[in-house]
């Protein structure tokens, strides 16, 4: 087993790294932007400014020994410093990306709390009126963009009822609700938009599930529906629930990026928005290098989770 | 001469840009909801006003009420500052932080009617015109904070701060034009005593003396921390106490300001959101004391807090339609090298019918480089050759020959511009101009413009206080925020930067902007008005006319 | 001789055998979806109305949808304006219809991108195997991991403003629109290769595959022949559900501002823009094209369920 990890976390490497070569790429492909942007701010820069701002930002050089530069630095942890505010973004990650992995981990959790009783509802009581209805609501929650819902949310009860879903950030210290109050109403939202996917994919393992012979043996038995569920084939059904749960922590963290906006939540999807509008090259690349090496270690501890659930499935 | 810049209606703004240029912060007028700024520095029953300082307006204390003392005041702002150091940045979340750590040796009253004083005890001597004597306040101390440890403040700080500013630096030069290149030298004959000496007259002096970015800093605190992105150490009537990135800004009282009674409240805070409706909740949600939203949260705001003091005021951000920049190895091509094609696109522009349906008609008209909001500066009236005359514009095109024209039009995309972009193709149409319509992101806008080369676009710039930045860096010699090669223009500009006599002034920049208006390069177009609303409880301040001016001292809370 | 006839004959009747296996079949799925999935049908009508409205934008719509003044400002809907105007008088159900024939456009754009790549992708990696695949493999497992919108975000906001010679500067044959049909489809192609390559996979073993490697049969027939064929129906699934999802994902684009140009009305345009500052004042603005949205994405969602139920019982991941 612990060669499979070993083996999976050297294979993640080069991803991540052409992922970092990618973004790093990608953002200087269009030349100039941050400069220009700082030029923007002096009406009377010049363009002999332009050509020290460039050289002063290493920018002038060659992207691939600009990539080799970079590399360096991240390996010896520093992530550079933002050209705008001058602050490292090591530390702006730090402060963070903590806030966001919170973030997400509700909705995701919010997501299953929905989706599971859901799925197996519409699985066991298949073409069924409530079968139906669930998963016209798993549909019908995958559909509707929730950055509508949030903004609906935020404009219309505080005009109608005089409410507002919390605003301002609430630490811990403040106060453990009140804390995860904050995180409540955006989580749902984006928990809801996750949980269709959830919801589908576990209807469809528990029916697949449920048509196999050892449960029909359960049945002839004589166990008792409630047992059958529980203790034979949910098991058996998370196995691909849990890969799509590991898949929904990619969309998690994208979705918290408009989300963080609206709600106020200082996270690294708000960060990650704004620096790269602002060409905030050291800061976009180290969002992408830490999200890249989240999401690669997700899956390997999904994978992980999937041999443990399944015992037929062993990592040599 | 020494006296000549008492009456001084000007608005001082320094370069900054717009951020928001995305749908995630929503309204385009670049998300400007801000913590306003004080009025002058007299307050009921407080200071001494220093030798010949002229007293400034106090719109909204009512002069039997007596101040309070205590409580927090909450204040919203539409984003949080890139740091914290008065030089280097340009947005209006960044001074209202520091135009309440630190002092400046002058300010502009809240309407901008006048210069008054700060640190410095009168406005300065001019012994020549190339001579500019100030002198400041004995006994003001630095907060009682390390580094600074509340030493006092000396000539010699004046001098370390104006020259730091003035640095030619890559993302550091924001307000260095202010100074650099412009001064021969500061002096410091005493310690109270600060000597200006100018390579030629030099007209903005003032204004920029008394721009809410020339704040005098700490060194010790420089040289401590290597920068002043995270600590703020001034002399100001509140001590910094906290930063935390997009959540909050908090500052508490100095107890040892050197006006003394000043400031009355004993904590702000400044709360951070982006988005301009979240921001409105949370002004009718009580949750803030004050809000700058826009018109389409003004309904909203206005009957959910009917208690609430509302103000509109025109905004310093205006938008302006382009044609190509010109320089002299690029000069206009045609059909834009015939005088009549130019002023054919001006003329079919109609700039109310835009205000009318992307803002309710919430806004006023431009005429010329220099908004209306600055009475004394800006041109009185619309030149009849630049208004809206579709018929005229006709002839003018067939005089010139021109049946059709097609071009592009780019812009920084944000909702409002798209719609604003979308009218104007319809309104060129008519003359047989059919424009292309490129919203770019912000960046990639900037790419475009900074590169000269462009056919049409549409453009929110800044207008400033002194009229000199708004003329030069547009129009001068060395322009670069567009270009327009037109050597008479050139010389009326350089002229007017030099001109010291107030009254001569004036004239220059009147002809210097008719002539602007006359060549046709764009067309002046509108501002929109911003949505200001304070709490009953707030008094003694409303926000200041110049966004950028946080200034609260004279704040106080009717708790 | 003989047997070089015997052989030819031998494929020319697999195919044709094929061929007349396929129409029934088809027409039987149809049948299938009226009798069986309730909840297929209701999302296949939903999709045929949005189809409808997309290609008779010209008709159906009262009104240009860029037209100025068509009605007043910001008017409540009516017999006049069935769904009200924008502050700029537009009238909004005319943009609710041509938005209807963007969105069908760029979806389908952006699924026929997605399932060139994700069939090049699933083919190659699953027919020959080897090296090849486990290094595909584990370059689609990142870029699957990877969150969607950081990728999209990255690449739009970067490219959208470049000007390619072959495009138009505007409308809908711009660079903006190009790029976002380029990411989407990337995004979705690779991400759906995964599921290609496992249906490939499954029918290599099948044993008439083995029996037409054995009498010879070169790659490409048996590819085009073969395998293409009988991997359909995960195609036309992904298809469908991949056009919801690239509906929603334009969507979302917009409402950063980097979807589709001002001058072409879509949905999510409509949302970011004109819904997002007056919907205060006027609630039209963001219920039509918020309901018109998740219509579509909903009906495409629900039809693709039911073909997937109906065309392959055994594909799984969703």
């Amino acid at each position: 087993m612990t060669e499979y990890v070993i083996r999976r976390l050297l294979l993640a490497i080069p991803t991540v790294l052409l992922v970092m070569f990618a973004t790093f790429m990608l953002l200087r492909l269009v030349p100039g932007d941050l400069v220009e942007l700082m030029m923007a701010e002096n009406p009377y820069a010049t363009e002999e400014d332009r050509a020290r701002i460039e050289r002063e930002l290493g920018l002038d050089k060659p992207i691939p020994q600009q990539f080799a530069v970079y590399l360096g630095k991240v390996l010896r942890g520093d992530f550079g410093h933002s050209p705008w505010t001058g602050r490292s973004v090591a530390s702006e990650l730090q402060d963070r990306l903590p806030v966001t992995v919170e973030f997400g981990f509700m909705a995701i959790l919010i997501g299953l709390i929905i989706a599971l009783p859901v799925g197996i509802l519409s699985a066991v009581r298949q073409d069924t009126l409530a079968d139906y209805a669930a998963r016209s609501f798993a549909i019908l929650a995958l559909s509707v963009p929730y950055f509508f819902t949030a903004l609906l949310l935020i404009v219309f009860p505080s005009t109608w009822w005089g409410w507002s879903p919390p605003l301002t950030y609430k630490p811990w210290s403040a106060g453990p609700i009140d804390h995860l109050y904050y995180y409540f109403w955006p989580a749902l939202l984006l928990g809801v938009g996750l949980a269709g996917s959830v919801m589908r994919m576990t209807r469809t393992m528990m029916l697949e599930v449920l048509r196999q012979d050892y449960i029909r043996t359960a049945w002839a038995k004589g166990l008792r529906e409630r047992a059958i569920i529980t203790r034979h084939a949910l098991k058996n059904a998370l196995i691909p629930v849990v890969t799509i749960v590991g898949l929904q922590v990619g969309t998690a963290l994208g979705g918290t990026i408009i989300l963080e906006s609206i709600f106020n939540i200082p996270g690294v999807g708000r960060y990650f928005i704004g620096a790269i509008f602002q060409r905030d090259y050291p800061s976009v690349q180290g969002v992408v290098l830490v999200l890249a090496v989240i999401v690669v270690l997700v899956n390997i501890v999904v994978d992980l989770t999937y041999g443990w659930l399944d015992p037929r499935i062993r990592y040599g | 001469m020494s006296n000549y810049w008492e009456r001084y209606a000007v608005r001082r703004i320094s370069r900054r840009r717009l951020l928001y240029g995305s749908g995630v912060a929503g309204a385009g007028l670049a998300g400007l909801a801000l913590a306003g700024c004080g009025d002058d520095e007299e307050a009921p029953g407080g200071t001494q006003p220093p030798a010949g300082q002229t007293p400034g307006a106090s719109p909204t204390a009512a002069p039997t009420e007596q101040p309070k003392r205590g409580g927090e005041v909450i204040f919203h702002l539409g984003g949080s500052p890139r740091s914290l150091d008065p030089h280097f940045d340009t947005f209006p979340y960044n001074t209202a932080l520091t135009n309440n750590v630190y002092n400046g040796l002058y300010r502009f009253t809240p309407d901008l009617a006048e210069i008054v004083t700060d640190l410095a005890t009168a406005l300065p001597e001019n012994p020549d015109q190339l001579t500019w004597v100030v002198k400041i306040h004995q006994g003001v101390k630095f907060h009682n904070v390390d580094p600074a440890n509340g030493r006092e403040l000396t000539a010699e700080d004046v001098k370390y701060s104006i020259e730091r500013q003035s640095t030619n630096e890559p993302g550091k030069f924001q307000h260095a034009y202010f100074f650099l290149g412009k001064l021969d030298g500061i002096d410091t004959p005493d310690k109270y005593t600060v000597v200006f000496r100018t390579k030629r007259p030099y007209a903005p002096m003032m204004s920029y003396l008394a721009s809410p970015w020339t704040l005098i800093i700490n060194r010790e605190t420089v040289e401590k921390y290597g920068d002043l992105t995270q600590h703020a150490v001034g002399t100001g009537p509140f001590i910094f106490k906290e930063w935390q990135k997009d959540v909050h800004m908090k500052a508490e009282r100095n107890p040892d300001y050197w006006k003394q009674g000043l400031p009355y409240v004993d904590r702000v805070t400044w709360l951070f959101a982006t988005d301009p409706d979240t921001a409105a909740t949370m002004f009718i949600q009580k949750q803030v004391h004050a809000v700058i939203v826009s018109q389409p949260q003004l309904d909203r705001v206005r009957s959910a807090r009917k208690d609430a003091n509302y103000k509109a005021v025109p905004s310093q951000f205006w938008r302006q339609m382009r044609m190509p920049p010109t320089t002299k190895d690029q000069p206009y091509q045609p059909p834009f090298s015939d005088p009549r094609f130019r002023q054919a696109v001006v003329q079919a522009v109609n700039p109310e019918q835009v205000l009318d349906l992307v803002y309710a008609g919430d806004g006023v008209r431009a005429f010329g480089p220099i908004l209306p909001i600055y009475e004394y500066w800006a041109l009185p009236e619309e030149l009849p050759e630049h208004k809206f005359d579709l018929a005229n514009a006709k002839k003018l095109m067939q005089a010139a020959g021109v049946t059709s024209f097609r071009g592009p039009m780019i812009w920084a995309t944000n909702p409002q511009a798209d719609q604003i972009g979308e009218i104007l193709k319809q309104q060129l149409a008519q003359i047989g101009v059919e424009v292309e319509l490129q919203p770019m992101e912000l960046a990639a806008y900037y790419n475009q413009t900074y590169s000269y080369k462009y056919t049409f676009s549409h453009h929110v710039p800044l207008n400033n206080p002194d009229p000199d930045e708004n003329l030069s860096s547009y129009f001068g010699r060395n322009s670069t925020y567009y270009k327009h090669y037109n050597e008479e223009i050139f010389d009326l500009i350089d002229q007017q930067s030099q001109e010291l006599d107030r009254e001569r002034r004036r004239a220059l920049v009147l002809e210097a902007q008719r002539k602007i208006v006359l060549d046709f390069p764009m067309k002046f177009m509108f501002t929109t008005n911003l949505h200001e609303f304070t709490d009953p409880a707030v008094k003694g301040w409303f926000y200041h006319t110049d966004l950028y001016d946080g200034r609260i001292e004279t704040l106080w809370l009717d708790l | 001789m003989a047997q070089q006839e015997r052989a030819t004959i031998a494929e020319a009747q697999a195919p044709q055998f094929e061929l007349r296996r396929q129409l029934p079949f088809y027409v039987d799925v149809l049948r299938r979806l009226v009798r069986e999935k309730p909840l297929g049908l209701f999302g296949g009508a939903l999709v045929l109305l949005i189809a409808i409205l997309a290609v008779t934008a010209s008709w159906t719509a009262p009104f240009e949808p860029n037209q100025l003044g068509a009605g007043g400002r910001l008017e409540a809907p009516s017999t006049a304006h069935f769904f009200g105007t924008d502050n700029l008088g537009r009238d909004v159900f005319s943009r609710i219809v041509w938005g209807a024939r963007i969105a069908m456009f760029v979806g389908f754009a952006a699924v026929v991108v997605a399932t060139f790549i994700s069939v090049a992708l699933g083919l190659l990696s699953g027919y020959f195997g080897g090296w090849f695949d486990i290094l595909v493999q584990r370059l689609v497992d990142a870029f699957i991991a990877f969150p969607a919108l950081v990728f999209l975000l990255g690449v739009v906001a970067v490219f959208r403003d470049w000007q390619a010679p072959f495009l138009q500067r505007e409308g809908v044959f711009s660079t903006p629109v190009f790029i976002i049909i380029i990411s989407l489809g990337i995004l979705f192609g690779v991400g759906q290769s995964r599921i290609i390559r496992g249906a490939v996979l499954s029918v290599s073993q099948a044993t008439y595959v083995e029996a037409a490697r054995a009498i010879g049969v070169g790659h490409t027939r048996m590819i085009l022949r073969h395998i293409l064929p009988n991997v359909m129906a995960p195609i036309i699934t992904l298809a469908t559900l991949g056009l919801g999802n690239a509906i929603l994902a334009e969507a979302t684009l917009s409402f950063l501002g980097l979807g589709v140009p001002p001058d072409v009305p879509s949905w999510g345009g409509m949302l970011s823009r004109e819904a997002r500052i007056h919907m205060t004042v006027g609630w039209w603005l963001a219920v039509f094209p918020g309901v018109a949205l998740s219509a579509a994405v909903f009906g495409f969602n629900m039809l693709g369920d039911a073909l997937r139920d109906l065309l392959d019982p055994r594909l799984r991941t969703g």
